[in-house]
């Protein structure tokens, strides 16, 4: 046996969508205070919210909730927008710096709703939905968390789209 | 779940302080940085113009490759059992490392406790017998926009030095990294034989000043391993240099450990490998139990009672127990301890 096995799968509490209907996609979703330019990590923050409220209602919500966040491409606006900057040899606004990585609004999303579970960021190898799921399965039934919330995100030319499930286990290892 | 350790079985690394755990371990211990002005690609246009580089280095996929190869050729893998092998990947993103991310079963992102949590996921699917074998491979070499974006968050350090748990630290420098070990069911190099993985919940960018989301981390290390905290002989820590972090982190291991435990930080002498910090971290670390020896905490002038540790300065210590612990954080809250044994 050299290949990973499937854990059991986790029990999906909430879901939710960026766009649902009603959203307007043109404007794109709420502007996240503190990020910049991009809308990685607004489109984190909307689905977290949308899925994290019907089950818990006001923040905070449970403390040993774990965030995972899925994305193959990241934050494709602000990578360009340094990558260009760099390239013309200009400086860099600070804000880039604290939005550089998925951790960031991972964290944003933690910190509002008073997560204390693992952080964890993957670039799926995979359907993106299998890598999410699998690395939730993972840490609750590794004891590291009770729920997690998987974030998927992706912004592409035709537009951006985001999904958030809240799971639970789950038998333990 | 198996009764058998989980063990790294074959390791390979390089930093700037050179190449090999051997060449790591020698440097780090006498405290001998590697910190130099960055000839890699313009700093004109920054604050800060100091990095940690290996000067022979080849292209982020060409090391992790041959990491990969030198990991498995030690554990004594045949071609056919190597290709069979699950990849865990530890790296800012897939660019540039193209053909070895298609081959990846994961590819972990998420910033300095990327490789860390690699470590800690494939030895709990070996542990609990969900995989036989796992590589994780973790690399960042210092470029030009990871360092425009830390200068321009004034995350550098302004004297060209780090100086971890120093009242004088000013910040981090970037440093290249790769690594590859090989994780399996069995007697090895060295143990991993815990692991945690937390968040605070407290601010996206900047850590908990109490340090509760590491301090959870390390209780849960120890918990999985089933030992006391005082079993530990030795901390390699995250800290970077950086005025907050660094007091969270020193606030974290004071929650659990009560008595004196050796602390150094070797981000001090081959910088900080990012997504890679992790398992560079990790191989130093097995490095010095394996070896016996402590390196010390590089860069240091003045004690801050806010990181009121157990510091090895001045001259290396010789390890007293087999335990040791790699702490890794992240932006986001994140938070990883590894607890192995060694030597």
């Amino acid at each position: 046996m050299n290949q990973l096995l499937k854990l059991p799968a986790p029990r999906t509490v909430a879901v939710s969508h960026w766009p649902e209907p009603g959203d307007d996609t043109a404007a794109g979703p709420p502007a996240l205070p503190g990020f910049v330019a991009s809308s990685f990590s607004p489109l984190v923050a909307v689905v977290a919210d949308r899925c994290l409220r019907p089950v818990y209602g006001e923040p905070p919500a449970a403390v040993r909730i774990g965030v995972v966040l899925v994305t193959r491409s990241g934050d494709r606006v602000s990578a360009e927008h340094v990558r260009q900057a760099v390239a013309d040899g200009k400086r860099v606004g600070p804000l880039y710096f604290f939005q550089s990585v998925p951790n960031s609004v991972a964290g944003q999303v933690a910190a509002q709703w008073g997560l204390q579970g693992p952080v964890v960021c993957l670039s799926p190898t995979a359907e993106a939905h299998t890598a999410g799921l699998e690395q939730a399965a993972l840490l609750i039934a590794d004891g590291d968390a009770d729920q997690v919330l998987v974030v998927l995100v992706e912004q592409a030319a035709d537009g951006d789209t985001a999904e958030a499930m809240l799971v639970s286990g789950g038998d333990s290892l | 779940m198996s009764d058998q350790p989980v063990s790294i079985t074959g390791l390979s690394v390089l930093s700037a302080l050179g190449r090999g755990a051997e060449a790591q371990l020698a440097a780090a211990l006498p405290g001998a940085a590697a910190f130099a002005e960055v000839q890699r690609f313009d700093t004109g246009n920054r604050r800060v113009s100091r990095a940690a580089m290996l000067a022979d280095v080849r292209s982020l996929e060409e090391e992790l490759l041959d990491a990969v190869t030198a990991a498995c050729a030690e554990a004594g893998l045949t071609v056919g059992q190597r290709a069979t092998t699950p990849l865990f990947l530890a790296v800012h993103g897939r660019s540039g490392v193209r053909a070895l991310a298609s081959k990846a079963a994961r590819i972990y992102t998420s910033a300095c406790v990327s490789a860390s949590t690699a470590v800690a996921d494939a030895a709990a699917l070996i542990r609990h017998g969900y995989a036989e074998r796992i590589v994780v491979a973790a690399g960042y070499l210092v470029e030009s926009d990871q360092f425009a974006l830390f200068d321009a968050g004034r995350a550098l350090s302004t004297d060209g030095v780090v100086r971890p748990f120093s009242l004088d630290r000013k910040g981090l420098l970037l440093g290249d990294g790769v690594a590859a070990i090989v994780l399996q069911r069995g007697e090895g190099l060295a143990e991993i034989a815990g692991w945690g993985r937390t968040g605070d919940g407290y601010h996206p960018c900047q850590p908990a000043p109490d340090g509760h989301g590491l301090a959870a981390a390390i209780q849960c290390a120890l918990r999985k391993a089933d030992l006391p905290p005082d079993v530990v002989g030795y901390i390699n820590a995250n800290a970077t240099g950086t005025g907050f972090s660094d007091a969270s982190e020193a606030a974290a291991i004071r929650t659990v450990f009560h008595g004196e435990v050796p602390v150094s930080s070797t981000k001090a002498v081959h910088g900080h490998a990012l997504e890679a910090s992790g398992l560079l971290e990790l191989v130093l670390t097995v490095q010095a139990l394996r070896e016996g020896k402590l390196p010390v905490n590089a860069g240091f002038t003045t004690r801050d009672p806010d990181c009121d540790l157990d510091l090895i300065l001045d001259a290396p210590r010789r390890a007293t127990a087999q335990y040791g612990l790699t702490l890794n954080a992240a932006f986001g809250g994140a938070n990883t301890a590894l607890l192995v044994r060694a030597g």
